[in-house]
């Protein structure tokens, strides 16, 4: 009797739960990005009015994932999801060099928020199928990441569409919230 | 008053605070170092599963007290690439820990040009370094005087700074802990 509710016990520990906020410019793969995490269709995406929420499990963990809406007028409000978050996932379009001031800017003003303060911060240097991609080295250095102290950060090349690097990526951030919650 | 009090008991329990690198090729071990390191000084870290630990493209923070100093690591993704992010951090290094993978022959020159670069710069000029021989569990590794010979022509730039050479075994924690207290200085 005694095994068997320690067997329970064992069985029904809670994995720990994670809140992941996923942001950065419209049109960078985010919400792409999510349906990969959580396996779903990814044939018809169309740019996020407001947030989509999904739970993944991965590595014994249950992954909230918070996807805001990155069009510039929706900006502000990713404010309001601050608050109790793990870890932050920036989404960068690889591709889009064009915009890489106004993410590296956007990136920059996430980091200042106090809500976010220590909050380890994964990149995903998107979209690296296509070939004018810039590789995640280049991106780390246009971006400056190297001025990022306070906290642990990681840039990984991936490619939302094709599936290419999301695990690795998504390895770094089981390892890195467990870290962060001891 | 209070302001007066406050920065007294600041002053007698503040840590000094020193920031130190670890620094060395891709798959070398820094980063299994830097967690076996959080493992053993940091009460109630529990570390991560170091079989998992993948390619870092970034930064990994760890942050240890010893007596009364608190040592801020800084652990640096060591691939070609992005050894050009590491002279943005030695302004601010107290010290440099640089790992090689003693199983790697083959790119053992890879490393010394890296080392031989990193050494070079002024921003590090007299900051303390040591160099760890990692992978040393493994059979036919190459050993400290193996790699010491392989490093021999960096010896005039390393000039006044404190150097000391071990052999260590991330993985397994040989060596951590008196590798972090020193022991002798040398300079090869």
């Amino acid at each position: 009797m005694g095994l068997l509710s320690i067997l329970r016990k064992l069985k029904s520990a809670p994995d720990q739960e994670v809140r992941i906020l996923l942001l950065g410019l419209d049109n960078g793969g985010k919400t792409t990005l999510l349906k990969q995490l959580a396996s779903e269709d990814i044939s018809h995406i169309t740019p996020t009015q407001g947030f989509n929420i999904k739970s993944v499990q991965s590595q014994g963990f249950k992954l909230n994932v918070w996807d805001i809406g990155g069009q510039r007028k929706i900006r502000p409000y990713w404010r309001n999801y601050f608050e109790n978050t793990d870890m932050l996932i920036y989404v960068i379009d690889s591709a889009d060099r064009k915009r890489f001031e106004e993410t590296g800017q956007e990136l920059a003003e996430l980091l200042d928020e106090e809500k976010l303060s220590g909050v380890p911060v994964l990149i995903f240097a998107n979209k690296q199928d296509l070939l004018t991609a810039a590789p995640a080295s280049e991106i780390a250095e246009g971006l400056n990441l190297h001025i990022i102290r306070d906290r642990m950060w990681q840039i990984q090349s991936c490619s939302a569409l094709t599936g290419e690097g999301v695990q690795d990526g998504m390895s770094w951030v089981c390892k890195n919230v467990t870290a962060k919650k001891k | 008053m209070y302001t007066l009090l406050s920065g007294l008991y600041k002053y007698m329990f503040q840590k000094d605070e020193y920031c130190i690198l670890i620094l060395g090729l891709d798959n070398a071990g820094k980063t299994t170092f830097l967690e076996q390191t959080k493992t053993r000084f940091s009460k109630n870290y529990k570390g991560m599963n170091l079989s998992k630990i993948t390619t870092t493209v970034g930064l990994n923070i760890g942050t240890i007290d010893v007596g009364k100093a608190r040592l801020m690591f800084w652990d640096l993704g060591g691939q070609e690439e992005l050894q050009s992010l590491w002279d943005k951090y030695y302004a601010e290094s107290h010290g440099v820990i640089y790992v090689i993978d003693s199983t790697d022959e083959e790119r053992l020159g890879e490393s010394k040009n890296a080392f031989e670069k990193m050494i070079s710069s002024e921003a590090l000029e007299g900051v303390p370094l040591l160099v760890l021989a990692n992978k040393q569990d493994v059979e036919n590794c190459l050993s400290v005087p193996d790699i010491k010979t392989a490093f021999s022509d960096c010896a005039p730039k390393i000039g006044k700074r404190d150097c000391l050479v071990q052999p260590c075994a991330a993985l397994s924690g040989y060596v951590i802990c008196s590798s972090d207290y020193g022991g002798y200085t040398e300079n090869n």
